[in-house]
């Protein structure tokens, strides 16, 4: 009886880890998202004050989101993801809008694919 | 490589964790499906030990539930004769009073030649001195003898042997080991008169095996890692 009622707990841990590491990423990814959205309109409009706080906000909150998503995501996954983040500076330094737009955009995109691997879905299973 | 020693050391205490939590089944003969949960805990355990880029979390969660589902199974597998047959398969009756049941041996892929071999093992060198033979569930081969061939146990030749009841280690590597003394009628102070009666020190024994009746074994420590042994 007590290795059963260990097997259920571990049954629940099991699963309890699944779910909040699958809504830890979810919320991470949201978050990094909306600041690349945020920091691409501001490219766009050639903001230059607004561009050098979004780049700031992205790089903390990649430094946070790093975390999560090396726990839960594999690490290869994760460079193009880093690279973009950490070239934005430099972008934002050369003033190359059209550069800083573009790695937006495909920080946006790396960030879907993560999002859409992780989901729970007959695609992502099978 | 400081993450691969860590992540290394992590893995190898939750695999022990998870075996404790199987139970000694899983040491001894395994079933099927023991047999495919133990393979794949180790191969599920040894791919982020070599690759630091996957996240632990990817092996821990598997290992965490294979193990609760092997402990869940087998627990269903005492209630359930049904659940039981369906896991892990029937026995099934090989030979019958010295004829090979051909069907059976067809249905389990055995050759002729694996049934002898399976019988040698056992120490049956002709099909004819068999009873029964029976193919258990994790592959091993149960054999009863004919009559007339097996060996006579002390009831059948009304033979009264002595019961020295199990023999403890009461003392191992120069210390008493106390927990043992229930089993054999120990205690102290008997343990002190063997002693003086074997004619060494405590810290000269490596090792001494006691029984109910007093016959004991005294291996007496070497110098040179030996072990000169003599039995009273």
């Amino acid at each position: 009886m007590k290795r059963l009622i260990t097997a259920l707990c571990l049954l629940i841990v099991a699963g309890a880890l699944c779910g909040i590491g699958f809504y830890s990423m979810k919320k991470e990814v949201s978050v990094m998202t909306q600041l690349f959205a945020e920091a691409a309109e501001a490219a766009r409009d050639e903001n230059e004050e607004a561009l050098a706080i979004y780049t700031d906000s992205l790089q903390s909150a990649w430094e946070k989101s790093h975390v999560v998503f090396s726990m839960l995501i594999q690490h290869h996954d994760l460079d193009d993801l880093e690279t973009d983040v950490r070239s934005l500076k430099n972008l934002l330094k050369d003033q190359d809008f059209q550069g800083y737009l573009h790695t937006c955009e495909a920080g946006i995109i790396e960030l879907e694919h993560i999002y859409n691997s992780e989901l729970p879905k007959a695609g992502n299973v099978f | 490589m400081l993450i691969t020693l860590i992540r290394a050391a992590i893995l190898y205490f939750l695999i022990v964790f998870s075996v404790r939590i199987m139970g000694k089944r899983q040491i001894g003969e395994l079933q099927p499906a023991e047999l495919v949960i133990t393979i794949l805990i180790s191969e599920i355990a040894a791919i982020p030990m070599q690759d630091n880029g996957a996240p632990l979390i990817n092996s821990v969660i598997p290992v965490l539930l294979l193990v609760a589902f092997e402990v869940i199974t087998s627990v269903l597998n005492l209630k359930s004769s049904k659940f039981r047959g369906l896991m892990q398969g029937h026995s099934l009756i090989v030979i019958r009073n010295g004829i090979i049941d051909q069907t059976q041996l067809q249905r389990l892929r055995f050759s002729v030649d694996d049934l002898m071999e399976a019988l040698r093992q056992k120490d049956v060198f002709r099909i004819e001195d068999v009873q029964y033979a029976i193919a258990e569930t994790n592959g091993t081969l149960s054999v009863l003898l004919k009559p007339e061939k097996r060996v006579p146990v002390a009831e059948e030749l009304n033979v009264t042997l002595p019961d020295d009841g199990l023999p403890c280690m009461v003392i191992s590597d120069g210390r008493i080991i106390t927990s043992a003394f229930k089993d054999c009628g120990m205690t102290m102070k008997k343990l002190h008169t063997h002693i003086k009666k074997s004619g060494l020190e405590l810290k000269d024994i490596l090792m001494m095996e006691i029984d109910r009746s007093g016959n004991m074994t005294v291996i007496k420590r070497d110098e040179r890692l030996g072990g000169r042994h003599t039995k009273q």
